[in-house]
């Protein structure tokens, strides 16, 4: 039978949850008001927005920004490009650290520990930016489109969180009576594994979407060529390069390209990060899931 | 018959087209030049220009450029240098710094006897102009980096521009002194010269570095430094002097203390943004600027560089005008081109950098080809440079359609008069605000050589000592207090090793005037 009536709270509850509810709402307000501003800020004149005087809703409404935009072909290069590195190089993700965590579960691998300690060491030291660089130079990776996609798939954490997920969730048992029917390792993780861990696939694979989308520190150390720049670089250049424009011995030309990155900053920002924003509440629930998987690890 | 006669024509034309294209791609090699450009936004035009096309169908030559931007090249430069994948050159001074040449010297070629055999425009202007020489050469003798020379420059770098409509509004007269100049801000802040009834105006709404400031704002009082940021400057006895701890410098920043107090400097001066300042300059109907300094008006204020005028400097306490003037800094410089010893061909890459090193080349790395409609030969041996037609400044045509400040250049000064520049534009702006002033500049500390030991001294001393004086200097221009806490400041300063800091500028300098 259903309790239709609730508890009544006591006075110290009550006290306790509006003292909550204001925090967690003064939290809420504080993150999502610069990305509100930045929305108001795209669509309001930009002498205003460079002047200080938004604060709650646009002033001057003007599209001058996006029009701008649209005509700025590298920026469309780069949506594409990283439409592309994100396929490729989720997939590619996938492909590397779903098995590695599989066969990490498992407990009739041999030297299992060892292997663990030596997947877990780069986690927390890596070889540095120099070494690194010479390293993928050597395999003449430079300036390529698979520098993006290839050398830094292998993320131990993903490893370890699809590991703890594999133990938990696929009992011994199930592999033991698989046996006995006569099914081999292969066709197990195929037949078996790949289907019943769909919400780790799935949440791996959104981890690595919103890492690759986000990043730009690899394209501005490995890749030279404007053509295969992702997004996030060449909004950096547009946000960054022009702030450093010297005054110096640049008269008017450094004044008008700081006036052309102002006016289309808060638009770019806007048209890079709606696509992976608006993604959020269809995927939500599996990054719920996602941090009660990365709760337990060992 | 007359079928297979025209077949045998056609494959004749074809063989003949296809000969010459594998004769010139055998012969000609490529060479990988790294640029570093200041932003993205003027694109990779300059390096599609005619005249490159010309140098190198002249010197046999094919150039691939990597371009980098600056803003990603601190983190970019450092990873070439250590990994050792380099290009065959680097171009433009924003590349390298002396400490980076010096620091990775096995990395380059040693120019010092293959320019006369390779480059004979340049031989020629080291023998008529020995200060381009000294200028590149190192305090071994050796030559690491090849100069250049900019034409129709400027003594100034930053002209003070006056607001004259509010001047006219409030019926003042130009300000004649440094107190008359103090007065003039007071009134455009507190008499609403722009009549709107709101106390909008900004008296000086730059943003503040002491960097800047000793040779813009406190310049009446005779603080000017070199333009490369080393606060070195030059007293009236020609003597080199840290300006920072001198005499001139404290009563400027006392001075400058007062006017902050009054509320005629921008009150977020040492925090704000360079927008906050444009916001201020470039407002929409009508600048809310009194004073600026700026290259040109119109890089200052934009749509409203018409309210400003050059306003002649000021004189200081001692009754004298000064303005900052530094021409070895913005005219001459070194480190525009160096050959790295990843270049299989050095000979053929100096013959064609030397092709920069005449008139001709240096009017159309500067203003943009004359092949692409930017200058126009006029075939009596003058040149005018065009206005764009695509409304956007020369300016911004400049820095998209050449290298302009960028790379070997030199030209020499009777050709500079036969360039016809037009008069409402970027350089033809400048020249006229230049003349303004420029009777009153005074030497200045120049640019210098160093040995890598006092290079890499300077290094580790002038962090501190710049961050330290920066710091002060806003402390004392928003609280004051310069009077008591300035001993302390001194022996602080000399606590970091500006004895030692000093010491290798002077020796700088004298090694200079000796050449």
């Amino acid at each position: 039978m259903k309790r239709t009536k609730k508890v009544r709270k006591s006075r110290n509850d009550r006290i306790f949850d509006a003292v909550l509810y204001t925090f967690a709402g003064l939290i809420t307000l504080g993150a999502l008001y610069p990305m509100y501003f930045i929305l108001i800020a795209s669509i309001s004149d930009p002498t205003q927005v460079s002047a200080g005087n938004i604060v709650l809703y646009p002033i001057g409404f003007s599209l001058k920004g996006y029009t701008h935009l649209a005509s700025y072909s590298q920026v469309w290069v780069g949506y594409l490009n990283t439409v592309l590195y994100v396929i490729a190089g989720t997939f590619i993700c996938l492909a590397v650290n779903i098995p590695a965590a599989y066969v990490l579960s498992r407990q009739d691998l041999v030297g299992r520990k060892l292997l663990v300690v030596y997947f877990l060491i780069p986690m927390f030291f890596s070889g540095g930016l120099i070494p690194t660089y010479i390293t993928v130079k050597n395999f003449g990776l430079l300036d390529s489109f698979w520098v993006m996609v290839v050398p830094f798939s292998v993320i131990t954490y993903f490893i370890i969180v699809a590991r703890t997920f594999f133990k938990t969730t696929l009992p011994q048992e199930l592999w033991e009576s698989a046996q006995l029917d006569g099914c081999g390792n292969t066709r197990y993780f195929i037949q078996f594994v790949l289907p019943l861990s769909k919400a780790i696939i799935a949440v791996i694979a959104l981890w690595s979407a919103v890492g690759i989308w986000n990043s730009y520190f690899n394209a501005l150390i490995y890749l030279q060529s404007p053509q295969l720049y992702p997004l996030q670089l060449v909004m950096r250049n547009i946000l960054i390069n022009n702030q450093v424009v010297s005054d110096m011995s640049t008269g008017s030309a450094a004044a008008e390209a700081k006036k052309a990155a102002s006016l289309i900053k808060y638009c770019a920002i806007v048209v890079s990060s709606l696509p992976i924003m608006s993604m959020y509440p269809f995927v939500q629930k599996y990054f719920n899931q996602g941090v009660m998987i990365g709760a337990l690890k060992g | 018959m007359k079928k297979y006669l025209t077949l045998l024509l056609a494959l004749a034309l074809a063989f003949t087209a296809i000969i010459p294209a594998f004769a010139l791609a055998e012969d000609i090699p490529t060479f990988r030049i790294a640029i570093v450009r200041w932003t993205d936004s003027w694109g990779t035009d300059f390096a599609e220009t005619a005249l490159l096309k010309q140098l190198q169908e002249e010197a046999g030559v094919n150039i691939e450029w990597d371009v980098y931007y600056y803003g990603d090249w601190a983190e970019t430069k450092s990873l070439l240098l250590a990994s050792g994948n380099l290009p065959d050159a680097f171009f433009g001074a924003i590349t390298l710094s002396d400490t980076d040449i010096s620091q990775n010297q096995d990395f380059f070629v040693d120019l010092t006897d293959l320019i006369p055999q390779y480059m004979p425009n340049l031989t020629a202007i080291f023998e008529a102009d020995p200060s381009m020489k000294a200028l590149v050469t190192n305090r071994d003798g050796k030559i690491y980096s090849l100069p250049k020379k900019l034409p129709l420059r400027p003594l100034t770098a930053f002209e003070p521009y006056i607001n004259t409509v509010w001047l006219d509004a409030l019926g003042l007269p130009m300000p004649q002194t440094y107190l008359e100049l103090e007065a003039t801000l007071e009134a455009f802040v507190t008499q609403d010269p722009n009549g709107n009834g709101i106390a909008d105006e900004v008296g000086f709404p730059a943003s503040g570095t002491a960097v800047n400031d000793i040779n813009q704002l406190m310049i009446p009082f005779g603080t000017q430094a070199s333009r490369e940021g080393n606060f070195m400057g030059l007293n009236n006895d020609g003597q080199p002097y840290f300006v920072p701890t001198a005499d001139n410098y404290k009563a400027g920043v006392e001075w400058v203390h007062g006017l902050y107090e009054k509320g005629l400097l921008s009150e977020e001066r040492f925090t704000q943004t360079s927008d906050m300042v444009t916001a201020i300059t470039e407002a929409d109907g009508g600048s809310l600027a009194g004073l600026f300094y700026a290259w040109t008006a119109d890089a200052g204020a934009g749509v409203n560089a018409d309210q400003f005028e050059v306003m002649p400097v000021v004189s200081g306490p001692d009754g004298n005008r000064y303005v900052e003037s530094d021409p070895t800094y913005l005219n001459y410089s070194r480190n525009e081109f160096e050959v790295t010893t990843a270049c299989q061909d050095v000979g053929k890459l100096l013959a064609f950098a030397d092709l920069f090193y005449t008139d001709l080349a240096s009017l159309q790395t500067y203003y943009g080809s004359i092949g692409d409609g930017k200058i126009s030969d006029n075939g009596d041996g003058t040149y005018t440079v065009l206005v764009p037609s695509d409304g956007t400044s020369l300016d911004t045509s400049c820095w998209t359609f050449s290298f302009r400040d960028h790379g070997p250049k030199y030209m020499n000064a009777e050709f500079e008069s036969s360039i016809i520049l037009p008069e409402d534009q970027g350089d033809g702006i400048k020249l006229r605000d230049d003349a303004v002033n420029n009777m009153y500049g005074r030497d200045n500390f120049p640019v210098c050589s160093y040995t890598e030991e006092q290079l890499s001294r300077l290094a580790v001393l002038s962090t501190d000592i710049k961050n330290y004086v920066e710091q002060m200097y806003a402390h004392w221009v928003v609280d004051g207090g310069i009077d008591e806490e300035w001993d302390a400041y001194v022996s602080q300063l000399n606590a970091m090793g500006l004895t030692e800091y000093i010491s290798i500028y002077e020796d700088a300098y004298q090694f200079y005037l000796g050449q």
